[in-house]
């Protein structure tokens, strides 16, 4: 090993640091440490002048290692690693040491332990360097496709304009149809205009419905419906997908929409996308202008009598239809798996009382061409409702069901008190809430107006339903100021919060995505990385990483293209080099570390020894400290570098 | 060496994504805690070593924390914490036979947004040490 050559440089961050830490002291004990060729402190290392004096020294003094003890790394670890390249050496040979939040800011109030903490925290650093190596970089190609999973608004805006960038796009559905949650939105705010024309094609402004956009028609898109993703094999450029595509039991080439089927289907079950409010067969579309509009079979609630298959005039319906596979390759994936509506079972009457119901069904009937063709009216006895109470933070804001805010309800329940008072003056709308947070842009127009239209808001928690003889309802609730208050109710609406969908835990561990402790996706950094995953090449969007309304939905799909955009543009990546890294004389061949990997990215050769696919590593080092034989290591992260940095830390 | 004089070397492994990060902004809040606990940085709790804990105790660690992301999903690197937990649980009972006692080493789960639960973690582990005593591998 050639001989180390170490620069100690001592930042005062003003008086961040040299407040409590006798930087003086620290840069004379530090210099005296073996290796250290020259210590210097200064003022603030990371501005111009400081970064100067770190290029100077490592020419004047021929620095081979350089350590900088300032702030966090997660600050300035990027900005010196460039300014000791620009010295001409390599970015990792150069170690950080928090002095800082560490140090000085935990322990402002006593400047002794300060400053000889500091003196391990440098001394571990100095260690350390001694045995980081240089580390290279490498290139690698990116394929110009992408994966987009989610057919709501969020999937369906990143997919077209992912297409529009002349990529091409895989878009996985789970249902037979496109449109997500919003489809199922009558009106959706601030504009109002219905659910199914604001999912996009985007950019049209005159908003041309989503039902006449090129989602379908478009060359660069692949719809796949009643599809999932089963598997996930590779890394950032090259990922190949298994799409698995459930069978729809109505040919999607040969159906024509006639309907005929449906006509004679015996079948009648609860529509799931009208929430019960509706029949439907066992052969149906949902809703008039699905997407794409072709039928499908219900296999489960289907008895199998044959008559669809005789009316049908294109021979479209086949019931021994299989599940099929489909592997896909791709650069990127961007995950728009949306959200459900919390249901609240056993909460203020829901599924006890007929007249209670979630904001989600009071939309499917403000719905002119929903199921009650835009007339609300009293699930109990078809009447329209006098009295409507609208109930705020349920299951949300609660420590019973969950903490978090759903940061939209109260938006959506002014919109339907609202859009409740403008069809019909004489209705009594009531919103009971703890907090009123409409938002967004053009949301307290719609407070202002429901002030002025004349609703009652009641600043309360409620505390308890109860059923009337004629299904009306009673709901108790204490008032801010501690008194108890009945409201009387032909209907109630719960305003019920958002959570993850269902299947978001399989969907996290198909892609080894981490997810936050609410349940939802989470993004590398809240406000850095708000679009990033911990998987590079993996983006995510919309209510799947937290309750979004529209517009924010649409803003964060496209982000999401923006960064699937740049690797796929550029064709090829640069990776850092600090991976895994086996040595092939110690390997024993174990495959411990092809197990423990979380990324598949080691793979055992014919040799029976392991491998790292480099750009698929993440840098974990879990592998390393699986490995028996002391064969696999992660690089800037070695045994020896370790071992260095607690020795340094402890010790005189 | 008196109770009362006893000042403990604690070496705290922290996770960059998550432990590391609460620490950091513990700095940040001014929230104190004792001066003993001396961080090392790690990529995952994941890629802790038994022999790298134990290392610490040669160099005369009187206690050990290893303090990574919170369960149930937290892990930057999908579960590399709940393998480190495993490793640091078959670890105390090492440390139990062979006599250093299985209180001088802790692990933690804590997100970056904790500043909080670090303080409070680091602290009592501090007050635990100080009771336990100094490491015997000391002399």
């Amino acid at each position: 090993m050639k001989k180390v050559r170490i620069g100690v440089f001592v930042c005062h961050c003003g008086l961040n640091i040299a407040k409590s830490v006798n930087v003086k002291a620290l840069r004379e004990q530090v210099s005296r440490l073996h290796g250290v060729i020259y210590a210097v402190d200064y003022e603030f290392m990371c501005s111009e002048t400081g970064q100067k004096i770190i290029r100077e020294a490592i020419k004047e003094h021929k620095l081979n290692r350089v350590v900088v003890a300032s702030c966090s790394p997660k600050l300035h670890e990027l900005t010196f690693r460039r300014v000791v390249k620009e010295a001409g050496l390599n970015p990792f040979l150069f170690e950080m040491a928090n002095i800082r939040e560490h140090c000085s800011w935990a322990h402002l109030h006593e400047p002794e332990k300060a400053t000889k903490k500091a003196v391990y925290i440098v001394k571990s650093a100095v260690e350390r360097c001694k045995y980081l190596d240089e580390i290279g970089e490498k290139e690698e190609f990116v394929k110009p496709s992408a994966l987009v999973i989610g057919g709501g608004i969020a999937g369906v805006t990143a997919a077209v304009s992912l297409a529009d960038f002349g990529f091409e796009v895989h878009l996985v559905e789970k249902s037979p149809w496109l449109g997500g949650k919003v489809a199922q939105l009558g009106k959706a705010f601030p504009t109002e205009d219905c659910g199914v024309c604001v999912t996009p094609r985007l950019f049209e402004v005159d908003r041309k419905c989503f039902y006449k956009s090129q989602i379908l028609s478009h060359p660069q898109i692949k719809t796949y419906t009643l599809s999932t993703l089963r598997m996930l094999t590779g890394y950032i450029g090259h990922f190949t997908a298994q799409i698995e595509k459930m069978p729809r039991y109505v040919s999607e080439k040969l159906c024509i929409a006639c309907g005929e089927c449906e006509k004679v289907c015996p079948v009648e079950v609860s529509s799931e996308f009208d929430l019960g409010l509706r029949k439907r067969k066992a052969i149906y579309l949902p809703f008039i202008q699905a997407v794409p509009h072709i039928y499908a079979l219900d296999i489960n609630h289907c008895t199998k009598c044959g008559e669809c298959m005789k009316v049908c005039p294109t021979d479209a319906i086949n019931l021994e239809e299989k599940p099929s596979y489909a592997n896909v390759e791709v650069g990127t994936i961007i995950v728009a798996v949306g959200f459900d509506e919390f249901e609240p079972t056993g909460m203020f009457g829901y599924a006890n009382y007929q007249n209670v119901m979630t904001q989600l069904k009071l939309a499917r009937m403000m719905d002119s061409s929903g199921p009650t063709l835009g007339n609300v009216v009293r699930p109990s006895d078809g009447n329209a409702p006098k009295n409507i109470v609208l109930l705020q933070c349920v299951g949300s804001r609660d420590k019973a069901t969950h903490i978090y805010c759903s940061k939209i309800c109260c938006t959506i329940a002014l919109k339907h008190a609202r859009s409740l008072k403008m069809m019909n003056p004489k209705i009594n709308v009531t919103i009971c809430y703890k907090d009123l947070r409409p938002f967004g842009r053009n949301y307290e127009e719609i407070y202002t107006d429901c002030q002025k239209l004349g609703i009652n808001f009641i600043h309360c928690d409620a505390k308890q339903v109860t059923e009337n003889l004629d299904k009306s309802l009673r709901v108790n609730v204490s008032l801010a100021t501690g008194e108890e208050k009945t409201i009387d109710a032909d209907m109630l609406v719960l305003s019920s919060a958002f959570v993850p969908p269902k299947d978001i835990v399989q969907v996290s561990r198909t892609l080894n995505l981490s997810s936050s402790p609410d349940g939802f996706l989470m993004e590398l950094h809240p406000k850095l990385a708000p679009i990033d995953t911990n998987m590079d090449g993996i983006y995510i969007c919309g209510a799947c990483q937290g309750p979004k309304d529209i517009q924010e939905t649409v803003t964060q799909a496209l982000g999401a293209v923006a960064r699937a955009t740049a690797p796929m543009a550029a064709g090829k990546i640069k990776i850092d080099l600090a991976k895994a890294i086996v040595d092939e004389n110690l390997c024993i061949g174990c495959a411990n570390c092809v197990a423990a990997c979380p990324y598949n990215a080691i793979e055992m050769e014919p040799s029976g020894i392991a491998r790292v696919i480099e750009i698929a590593c993440k840098g974990c080092g879990v592998c390393a400290a699986e490995c028996p034989a002391r064969a696999m290591q992660l690089r800037h992260f070695t045994d020896k570098q370790l071992f260095a940095a607690v020795e340094g830390i402890l010790g005189e | 060496m008196s109770q009362q004089e006893f000042e403990p070397a604690i070496v705290a492994f922290c996770c960059w994504w998550c432990a590391y990060g609460a620490a950091d902004l513990a700095g940040t809040s001014k929230l104190h805690y004792p001066a003993n606990v001396r961080i090392v940085r790690t990529p995952c709790t994941g890629r802790i070593d038994p022999l790298h804990v134990l290392k610490a105790f040669q160099e005369g660690a009187d206690g050990v924390i290893v303090a990574g992301c919170l369960k149930d999903g937290g892990c930057h690197y999908v579960d590399g914490n709940m393998k480190a937990e495993k490793r640091i649980n078959a670890l105390k009972k090492l440390l139990e036979s062979i006599g250093l006692g299985r209180g001088r080493l802790e692990m933690y789960f804590m997100s970056a947004g904790m500043p909080d639960k670090f303080v409070e973690c680091v602290t009592e582990f501090t007050e635990r040490i100080r009771k336990i005593g100094p490491n015997p591998l000391q002399f």
